[in-house]
């Protein structure tokens, strides 16, 4: 196998941070292949990558428990990098959570926004360590869900171009059936990023949501809206199957029958979905066309 | 790179050479050897067809040494581990949005990844206690 490819799918994995979302089979899986292909020595890997390829390994092996390991990584790259980057601060406070002290980790992050982040104009550090804080008092249960989404919504306040953070507020309004707000939180993304075709067709959904729960009048303009918006994620990637399926879905809520052209279009897609597609996505085309 | 076209490259880069190599010994030649009035200048210090020709070849050879250089794009998908390589049977990337998004499609990856997945809020705690279960009910099953 090209080492090119292998490159590639690694750099993929590590941009597009999919690895937070593996189960632990393929976690162990990415690290052994990670393993084999820096040993192997690729000249065509930058510096720079080979160092995110370094910090992708840090946490796949805090996940999959290996502390020694994941200790030795961070002490490799600190040595090699320092520890002023917000990166190394960020794995360091991850460190201290695993090892049991989820408190020194808070204490270590506030200390760091309070002394000096607090006057410095680097938004990047201190919105990505005001992040990982937010994230270590909600696993260690210091707050509940609403002092989380009082925090979230002050760091917005505070810096109000962050999408990833915009998004996490969108997901727990979600969760609490604050349908509206998380819809506002959506747009936001949108505003940040123009072509994320995932969020369009994550507002189409809110909205469909949105729509089932409330009266007749405003649910037709709320299904309208969540059409023209699942259409928008399908009008940026072509076979993307969440798009389809709520184009389905939505067309018929409309109350439009099997030969309305949207039904038509949708499922057409959906079964060039289910030949053309990665395994997961054909499987799951498959099934929403069976239930059709 | 194929061997076609690593052939093509050494042959239009020695047919190159060789044309330069004659249009310098032809411009040496002319230094040596004056034309004696202008009439037979003119016809003389025009450079010959051959060399001329020459270098349209090598010139030829060359791009298609780069079209032949091209192979179709490959990729291997992110969650599936058994080596299996997916290809669209393309050799440039698309340029519409809705097209080239459908290789992100096709090998199971969301270039807004670092948005939706939310990696700074990742309860650290939770995902080692998952890999804790499983790595203890792999090995009951072991046993």
């Amino acid at each position: 196998m090209s080492k090119n490819l292998v490159r590639e799918k690694l750099l993929t994995i590590m941009n597009t941070k999919v690895y937070t979302q593996f189960n632990p089979e393929q976690l162990v899986e990415l690290e052994n292949e990670l393993e084999i292909y820096l040993k192997s020595g690729d000249s065509g890997l930058t510096e720079g990558n080979y160092f995110f390829l370094m910090e992708m390994i840090f946490y796949v092996l805090v996940y999959l428990n290996q502390d020694v390991d994941a200790q030795v990584i961070y002490n490799t790259l600190r040595d090699r990098l320092g520890e002023s980057s917000y990166k190394m601060v960020i794995m360091r406070a991850t460190l201290l959570q695993i090892n049991g002290d989820d408190k020194g980790a808070i204490e270590y992050l506030e200390n760091l926004l309070k002394d000096d982040l607090e006057y410095e104009t680097d938004f990047v550090t201190y919105v990505s360590i005001a992040k990982k804080l937010i994230a270590i008092k909600t696993s260690s249960k210091d707050l509940n869900q609403e002092a989380v989404l009082k925090e979230l919504v002050a760091l917005t306040d505070k810096f109000p171009l962050d999408a990833e953070l915009w998004w996490y507020t969108g997901e727990i309004y979600f969760e609490m059936g604050q349908f509206e707000k998380s819809r506002y939180c959506l747009e936001q993304v949108l505003c940040i990023t123009p072509f994320n075709y995932t969020c369009f067709a994550r507002l189409s959904e809110t909205l469909y949501y949105e729509a089932l729960r409330s009266k007749k009048q405003g649910k037709l303009e709320l299904l309208d809206k969540a059409l023209k918006n699942a259409l928008r994620s399908v009008e940026l990637s072509e076979l993307y199957l969440k798009g389809w399926a709520l184009v389905n879905v939505i067309s018929r809520e409309l109350g439009r029958g099997n030969k309305n052209d949207l039904v038509k279009l949708s499922e057409s897609k959906l079964k060039e979905i289910s030949t053309k597609s990665n395994t997961k996505d054909k499987i799951t085309a498959e099934l929403i066309l069976n239930k059709i | 790179m194929s061997l076609t076209s690593k052939l093509f490259y050494a042959v239009s880069a020695l047919v190159l050479f060789h044309s330069g190599f004659s249009s310098y010994e032809f411009h040496h030649l002319l230094k040596l050897n004056p034309p004696h009035n202008a009439q037979s200048a003119s016809v003389i210090t025009d450079l010959p067809k051959d060399i001329k020709y020459e270098v349209y070849v090598g010139l030829l050879l060359f791009i298609l040494g780069v079209f032949t250089s091209f192979e179709k794009l490959q990729y291997l998908p992110i969650e599936n581990n058994d080596g299996m390589i997916i290809s669209q049977g393309n050799y440039l990337k698309e340029i519409a949005l809705n097209k080239a998004t459908n290789v992100n499609n096709l090998v199971g990856s969301n270039p807004n990844g670092e948005v939706i997945f939310s990696p700074s809020f990742v309860d650290v705690h939770a995902k080692r206690k998952i890999t804790r279960e499983w790595a203890s009910n792999n090995e009951k099953k072991e046993k």
